[in-house]
Protein backbone atom coordinates (compact mmCIF):
# COMPACT_ATOMS: atom_id res chain seq x y z
CA UNK A 1 0.00 0.00 0.00
CA UNK A 2 1.18 3.08 -1.16
CA UNK A 3 1.96 5.99 1.41
CA UNK A 4 2.90 9.44 1.36
CA UNK A 5 6.32 9.14 1.06
CA UNK A 6 5.67 7.14 -1.94
CA UNK A 7 3.65 9.49 -3.49
CA UNK A 8 6.54 12.21 -2.94
CA UNK A 9 8.83 10.52 -4.42
CA UNK A 10 7.06 10.23 -7.39
CA UNK A 11 7.75 13.74 -7.70
CA UNK A 12 11.16 14.10 -7.48
CA UNK A 13 13.07 15.75 -10.30
CA UNK A 14 14.87 12.76 -12.56
CA UNK A 15 17.67 15.28 -12.77
CA UNK A 16 21.36 13.91 -11.16
CA UNK A 17 22.26 14.71 -7.96
CA UNK A 18 24.81 17.50 -7.35
CA UNK A 19 28.25 16.90 -5.97
CA UNK A 20 27.92 18.60 -3.13
CA UNK A 21 24.31 17.38 -2.22
CA UNK A 22 25.57 15.35 0.79
CA UNK A 23 27.90 18.24 2.04
CA UNK A 24 24.57 20.79 2.28
CA UNK A 25 22.51 18.08 3.99
CA UNK A 26 25.25 17.64 6.60
CA UNK A 27 25.89 21.20 7.13
CA UNK A 28 22.42 22.15 7.37
CA UNK A 29 21.63 19.16 9.56
CA UNK A 30 24.38 20.15 12.10
CA UNK A 31 22.90 23.85 11.37
CA UNK A 32 19.67 22.71 12.47
CA UNK A 33 21.02 20.74 15.98
CA UNK A 34 23.47 23.85 16.78
CA UNK A 35 20.05 25.64 16.64
CA UNK A 36 18.28 23.25 18.45
CA UNK A 37 21.14 23.22 21.19
CA UNK A 38 21.36 26.72 21.37
CA UNK A 39 17.62 27.48 22.46
CA UNK A 40 17.36 24.42 24.08
CA UNK A 41 20.38 26.00 26.45
CA UNK A 42 18.55 29.42 26.08
CA UNK A 43 15.28 27.83 27.71
CA UNK A 44 17.09 26.08 30.48
CA UNK A 45 19.44 28.72 31.62
CA UNK A 46 15.95 30.94 31.03
CA UNK A 47 14.22 28.96 33.41
CA UNK A 48 17.33 28.11 35.78
CA UNK A 49 17.51 32.19 36.10
CA UNK A 50 13.54 32.62 36.83
CA UNK A 51 13.89 29.55 39.58
CA UNK A 52 16.78 31.88 41.14
CA UNK A 53 14.84 34.92 41.00
CA UNK A 54 11.88 33.25 42.50
CA UNK A 55 13.29 31.48 45.31
CA UNK A 56 15.03 34.81 46.39
CA UNK A 57 12.02 36.39 46.94
CA UNK A 58 10.02 33.77 47.79
CA UNK A 59 12.59 33.20 51.29
CA UNK A 60 12.09 36.40 52.96
CA UNK A 61 8.12 36.49 52.70
CA UNK A 62 8.24 32.44 53.98
CA UNK A 63 6.81 33.75 57.17
CA UNK A 64 3.32 35.00 55.29
CA UNK A 65 2.97 31.54 54.30
CA UNK A 66 3.33 29.92 57.47
CA UNK A 67 -0.47 31.64 57.38
CA UNK A 68 -1.36 29.39 54.57
CA UNK A 69 -0.96 26.18 57.76
CA UNK A 70 -4.77 26.21 58.28
CA UNK A 71 -4.99 25.09 62.58
CA UNK A 72 -6.58 21.52 63.53
CA UNK A 73 -6.99 20.44 66.94
CA UNK A 74 -8.74 17.83 68.17
CA UNK A 75 -10.86 19.46 70.51
CA UNK A 76 -12.32 21.08 66.98
CA UNK A 77 -12.18 18.50 65.24
CA UNK A 78 -14.46 16.64 67.82
CA UNK A 79 -16.42 19.43 68.77
CA UNK A 80 -17.34 20.00 64.65
CA UNK A 81 -18.02 16.28 64.79
CA UNK A 82 -20.68 16.90 67.67
CA UNK A 83 -21.86 19.34 65.49
CA UNK A 84 -22.10 17.39 62.53
CA UNK A 85 -24.56 14.57 64.30
CA UNK A 86 -26.41 17.39 65.32
CA UNK A 87 -27.17 19.67 63.05
CA UNK A 88 -25.25 18.68 59.47
CA UNK A 89 -26.26 21.21 57.14
CA UNK A 90 -25.00 23.58 59.53
CA UNK A 91 -22.13 22.39 60.34
CA UNK A 92 -21.03 21.49 56.43
CA UNK A 93 -21.96 25.71 55.75
CA UNK A 94 -19.87 26.43 58.84
CA UNK A 95 -17.00 24.29 57.16
CA UNK A 96 -17.37 26.03 53.99
CA UNK A 97 -17.07 29.08 55.37
CA UNK A 98 -14.05 28.74 57.58
CA UNK A 99 -12.76 27.19 54.19
CA UNK A 100 -13.59 30.09 52.35
CA UNK A 101 -12.39 32.84 54.91
CA UNK A 102 -9.12 30.95 54.90
CA UNK A 103 -8.70 31.15 51.71
CA UNK A 104 -9.57 35.17 51.67
CA UNK A 105 -7.31 35.71 54.17
CA UNK A 106 -4.32 34.04 52.60
CA UNK A 107 -5.13 36.06 49.32
CA UNK A 108 -5.21 38.95 51.42
CA UNK A 109 -2.04 38.40 52.72
CA UNK A 110 -0.20 37.79 49.18
CA UNK A 111 1.77 40.75 48.07
CA UNK A 112 3.19 40.96 44.76
CA UNK A 113 6.44 40.19 45.35
CA UNK A 114 5.62 36.45 46.63
CA UNK A 115 2.95 35.97 43.68
CA UNK A 116 5.50 36.45 41.45
CA UNK A 117 7.98 34.40 43.49
CA UNK A 118 5.44 31.57 43.50
CA UNK A 119 5.12 32.23 39.54
CA UNK A 120 8.71 32.15 38.96
CA UNK A 121 9.18 28.84 40.59
CA UNK A 122 6.32 27.37 39.32
CA UNK A 123 7.13 27.40 35.40
CA UNK A 124 10.88 25.87 35.45
CA UNK A 125 9.31 22.99 38.46
CA UNK A 126 6.89 21.54 36.52
CA UNK A 127 9.25 22.36 32.51
CA UNK A 128 11.85 20.79 34.85
CA UNK A 129 9.78 17.49 36.07
CA UNK A 130 8.23 17.44 32.45
CA UNK A 131 11.81 17.24 30.90
CA UNK A 132 12.93 14.00 33.48
CA UNK A 133 9.71 12.11 33.07
CA UNK A 134 9.91 12.24 29.51
CA UNK A 135 13.93 11.39 29.96
CA UNK A 136 13.56 8.57 32.20
CA UNK A 137 10.79 6.88 29.85
CA UNK A 138 12.84 7.56 26.95
CA UNK A 139 15.86 5.53 28.92
CA UNK A 140 12.70 2.23 29.63
CA UNK A 141 11.83 2.14 26.14
CA UNK A 142 8.90 3.84 26.44
CA UNK A 143 8.16 6.91 23.54
CA UNK A 144 5.51 8.90 23.81
CA UNK B 1 22.47 -20.53 55.69
CA UNK B 2 23.53 -18.25 52.34
CA UNK B 3 24.82 -15.04 53.22
CA UNK B 4 22.11 -12.84 51.47
CA UNK B 5 19.30 -15.16 54.30
CA UNK B 6 21.70 -14.06 57.39
CA UNK B 7 22.01 -10.04 55.77
CA UNK B 8 18.12 -10.23 55.38
CA UNK B 9 17.76 -11.65 58.72
CA UNK B 10 20.18 -9.27 60.14
CA UNK B 11 18.30 -6.45 58.40
CA UNK B 12 14.56 -7.51 59.97
CA UNK B 13 16.56 -7.79 63.80
CA UNK B 14 18.01 -4.18 63.31
CA UNK B 15 14.51 -2.91 61.98
CA UNK B 16 12.75 -3.91 65.28
CA UNK B 17 15.68 -2.87 67.81
CA UNK B 18 15.49 0.28 65.71
CA UNK B 19 11.91 0.95 66.19
CA UNK B 20 12.35 -0.19 69.60
CA UNK B 21 14.73 2.12 70.73
CA UNK B 22 13.60 5.12 68.84
CA UNK B 23 10.69 4.53 71.27
CA UNK B 24 11.66 4.33 74.07
CA UNK B 25 15.00 6.10 74.13
CA UNK B 26 13.65 8.91 72.27
CA UNK B 27 10.96 11.49 72.90
CA UNK B 28 10.20 13.88 70.23
CA UNK B 29 7.62 15.72 72.00
CA UNK B 30 9.85 18.29 74.02
CA UNK B 31 11.97 19.11 70.94
CA UNK B 32 8.33 19.35 68.53
CA UNK B 33 6.93 22.20 71.16
CA UNK B 34 10.33 23.92 71.18
CA UNK B 35 11.08 23.51 67.48
CA UNK B 36 8.13 23.53 65.44
CA UNK B 37 8.91 27.09 64.34
CA UNK B 38 6.50 28.81 62.27
CA UNK B 39 3.91 26.01 62.83
CA UNK B 40 3.76 27.57 65.96
CA UNK B 41 1.49 30.05 65.16
CA UNK B 42 -1.36 27.56 64.85
CA UNK B 43 -2.19 24.72 67.06
CA UNK B 44 -0.97 22.02 65.11
CA UNK B 45 -1.42 18.89 65.91
CA UNK B 46 -2.91 19.90 69.50
CA UNK B 47 -3.64 16.43 70.85
CA UNK B 48 -2.94 13.85 68.02
CA UNK B 49 -1.23 11.22 70.58
CA UNK B 50 2.28 10.66 71.18
CA UNK B 51 2.45 9.03 67.92
CA UNK B 52 2.67 12.26 65.96
CA UNK B 53 3.72 14.62 68.82
CA UNK B 54 6.02 13.02 71.39
CA UNK B 55 5.52 12.98 74.79
CA UNK B 56 3.58 9.96 77.00
CA UNK B 57 5.53 7.54 78.45
CA UNK B 58 8.09 5.57 76.48
CA UNK B 59 5.20 2.42 76.48
CA UNK B 60 2.74 4.67 75.12
CA UNK B 61 4.95 5.91 72.12
CA UNK B 62 5.85 2.42 72.15
CA UNK B 63 1.77 2.02 71.29
CA UNK B 64 2.16 4.70 68.46
CA UNK B 65 4.74 3.29 66.79
CA UNK B 66 3.33 -0.36 66.52
CA UNK B 67 -0.18 0.93 65.02
CA UNK B 68 1.66 3.27 62.54
CA UNK B 69 3.76 -0.05 61.43
CA UNK B 70 0.25 -1.91 61.28
CA UNK B 71 -1.24 0.99 59.54
CA UNK B 72 0.82 1.64 56.64
CA UNK B 73 1.09 -2.33 56.34
CA UNK B 74 -2.59 -2.49 56.10
CA UNK B 75 -2.97 0.41 53.81
CA UNK B 76 -0.39 -1.48 51.76
CA UNK B 77 -2.34 -4.57 51.37
CA UNK B 78 -5.33 -2.22 50.11
CA UNK B 79 -3.51 -0.71 47.65
CA UNK B 80 -1.69 -4.07 46.46
CA UNK B 81 -5.00 -5.72 46.29
CA UNK B 82 -7.26 -2.56 44.20
CA UNK B 83 -4.61 -2.26 41.76
CA UNK B 84 -1.78 -5.35 41.73
CA UNK B 85 -0.86 -4.42 38.11
CA UNK B 86 -0.52 -1.04 38.08
CA UNK B 87 1.93 -1.71 41.45
CA UNK B 88 3.73 -4.50 39.61
CA UNK B 89 4.76 -2.24 37.11
CA UNK B 90 5.26 0.71 39.10
CA UNK B 91 7.86 -1.27 41.05
CA UNK B 92 9.32 -2.50 38.18
CA UNK B 93 10.21 1.03 37.41
CA UNK B 94 11.47 1.85 40.95
CA UNK B 95 14.11 -1.27 40.27
CA UNK B 96 16.53 0.66 38.24
CA UNK B 97 18.94 1.17 40.66
CA UNK B 98 19.93 4.47 42.96
CA UNK B 99 20.02 6.98 39.80
CA UNK B 100 16.70 6.06 38.73
CA UNK B 101 15.26 6.55 42.38
CA UNK B 102 17.91 9.64 42.61
CA UNK B 103 15.41 10.85 39.20
CA UNK B 104 12.32 10.50 40.91
CA UNK B 105 12.99 12.27 44.19
CA UNK B 106 14.08 15.20 41.83
CA UNK B 107 11.14 14.63 40.53
CA UNK B 108 8.61 14.55 42.90
CA UNK B 109 10.17 17.61 44.44
CA UNK B 110 10.11 19.74 41.67
CA UNK B 111 5.97 18.59 41.37
CA UNK B 112 6.00 19.62 45.40
CA UNK B 113 7.42 23.17 44.37
CA UNK B 114 4.95 23.11 41.40
CA UNK B 115 1.68 21.66 42.66
CA UNK B 116 2.45 24.09 46.02
CA UNK B 117 3.18 27.37 44.08
CA UNK B 118 0.29 26.53 41.69
CA UNK B 119 -2.69 25.46 44.68
CA UNK B 120 -1.48 29.04 46.35
CA UNK B 121 -1.64 31.21 43.00
CA UNK B 122 -5.11 29.36 42.44
CA UNK B 123 -6.67 30.71 45.69
CA UNK B 124 -7.31 34.12 43.81
CA UNK B 125 -10.49 33.25 41.99
CA UNK B 126 -13.72 32.06 43.04
CA UNK B 127 -13.66 29.27 40.28
CA UNK B 128 -10.25 27.43 41.46
CA UNK B 129 -10.71 27.68 44.74
CA UNK B 130 -10.90 24.29 45.74
CA UNK B 131 -7.43 23.41 43.47
CA UNK B 132 -5.18 23.08 46.68
CA UNK B 133 -7.41 20.85 48.06
CA UNK B 134 -7.73 18.72 45.33
CA UNK B 135 -4.06 18.95 43.82
CA UNK B 136 -3.22 17.92 48.04
CA UNK B 137 -4.96 15.07 47.88
CA UNK B 138 -3.93 14.25 44.72
CA UNK B 139 -0.38 14.24 45.51
CA UNK B 140 -0.70 12.52 48.28
CA UNK B 141 -2.26 9.69 47.16
CA UNK B 142 0.13 9.73 44.29
CA UNK B 143 3.24 9.25 47.00
CA UNK B 144 0.96 6.62 48.82
CA UNK B 145 1.03 4.75 45.80
CA UNK B 146 4.21 5.05 45.57
CA UNK B 147 5.82 4.41 48.39
CA UNK B 148 3.66 1.11 49.02
CA UNK B 149 5.88 0.14 45.29
CA UNK B 150 8.99 0.96 46.61
CA UNK B 151 8.29 -1.01 49.80
CA UNK B 152 7.40 -3.75 48.34
CA UNK B 153 10.06 -3.99 45.96
CA UNK B 154 13.01 -3.28 48.48
CA UNK B 155 10.95 -6.69 50.32
CA UNK B 156 11.29 -8.69 46.95
CA UNK B 157 14.57 -7.44 46.09
CA UNK B 158 15.64 -8.92 49.77
CA UNK B 159 13.55 -12.20 49.21
CA UNK B 160 14.62 -12.89 46.17
CA UNK B 161 18.46 -12.23 47.03
CA UNK B 162 17.99 -14.52 50.14
CA UNK B 163 16.85 -17.47 47.83
CA UNK B 164 13.38 -17.29 49.18
CA UNK B 165 10.28 -17.30 47.22
CA UNK B 166 9.07 -13.75 45.37
CA UNK B 167 5.53 -15.45 44.91
CA UNK B 168 4.58 -13.94 48.33
CA UNK B 169 3.67 -10.55 47.74
CA UNK B 170 2.34 -9.63 51.23
CA UNK B 171 5.59 -11.23 52.61
CA UNK B 172 7.63 -8.83 50.46
CA UNK B 173 5.37 -5.92 51.41
CA UNK B 174 5.78 -6.94 54.71
CA UNK B 175 9.51 -6.78 54.86
CA UNK B 176 10.04 -3.44 53.12
CA UNK B 177 7.20 -1.80 54.78
CA UNK B 178 9.37 -2.86 58.40
CA UNK B 179 12.70 -1.69 56.78
CA UNK B 180 11.34 1.63 55.70
CA UNK B 181 9.28 2.17 58.76
CA UNK B 182 12.26 1.53 60.80
CA UNK B 183 14.91 4.14 58.80
CA UNK B 184 11.74 6.74 59.67
CA UNK B 185 12.16 5.99 62.92
CA UNK B 186 15.29 7.26 63.19
CA UNK B 187 15.70 10.58 65.30
CA UNK B 188 16.45 13.83 62.70
CA UNK B 189 17.70 11.90 59.95
CA UNK B 190 14.40 9.88 59.99
CA UNK B 191 12.10 12.72 59.13
CA UNK B 192 14.87 13.67 55.69
CA UNK B 193 14.26 9.94 54.88
CA UNK B 194 10.34 10.44 55.03
CA UNK B 195 10.31 12.74 53.24
CA UNK B 196 12.75 11.47 50.23
CA UNK B 197 10.95 8.08 50.23
CA UNK B 198 7.72 9.90 50.28
CA UNK B 199 8.96 12.26 47.29
CA UNK B 200 10.44 9.39 45.49
CA UNK B 201 7.29 7.37 45.63
CA UNK B 202 5.14 10.56 44.24
CA UNK B 203 7.61 11.43 41.38
CA UNK B 204 7.84 7.45 40.58
CA UNK B 205 3.83 7.34 40.53
CA UNK B 206 3.52 10.82 38.40
CA UNK B 207 6.12 9.44 35.84
CA UNK B 208 4.51 6.16 35.47
CA UNK B 209 1.04 7.53 35.83
CA UNK B 210 0.22 5.22 38.66
CA UNK B 211 1.93 2.09 37.44
CA UNK B 212 -0.82 2.76 34.05
CA UNK B 213 2.46 1.64 31.25
CA UNK B 214 1.20 4.48 29.27
CA UNK B 215 3.47 7.68 28.44
CA UNK B 216 3.33 11.38 29.32
CA UNK B 217 2.22 12.58 25.48
CA UNK B 218 0.59 14.92 23.71
CA UNK B 219 0.86 12.50 20.62
CA UNK B 220 -3.43 11.44 20.81
CA UNK B 221 -4.00 15.28 20.25
CA UNK B 222 -2.37 15.74 17.22
CA UNK B 223 -4.22 14.38 14.42
CA UNK B 224 -2.85 12.30 11.52
CA UNK B 225 -2.26 14.05 8.35
CA UNK B 226 -4.76 13.83 5.45
CA UNK B 227 -3.73 12.08 2.66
Amino acid sequence: MADRMDELLTHLPAEPCPDDLVGRIQSRLAATRRRARWMEQGRMWSLAGAAALGTWLLIPRLGILSTAVPGFSVSGVGSWLSWVLASPADAGGALLSQVLSWGSGLAECMQFGLVLALVLMAAPALYGAARMIASTSAREGVVG
Amino acid sequence: MSRWRAVVLAVIVGAVVLILLSALAFDWGPIWQEWRGPLAVRPIFGGWGPAVTGGGGPLDRLGGELANLVAQFLVGVLILFAAPRHLRRLSLALAGGGARLLRYTVVGLLLAIAIAAVGLLSIFSVHTFPLPFILGAGFFLAALIGVVALTYRLGVGLLVRAGWSDQQPLASLALGTLIVFALTRVPFLGVVILAAVWLTGAGAAIASRLGSGEPWSLLPLLEEPQS
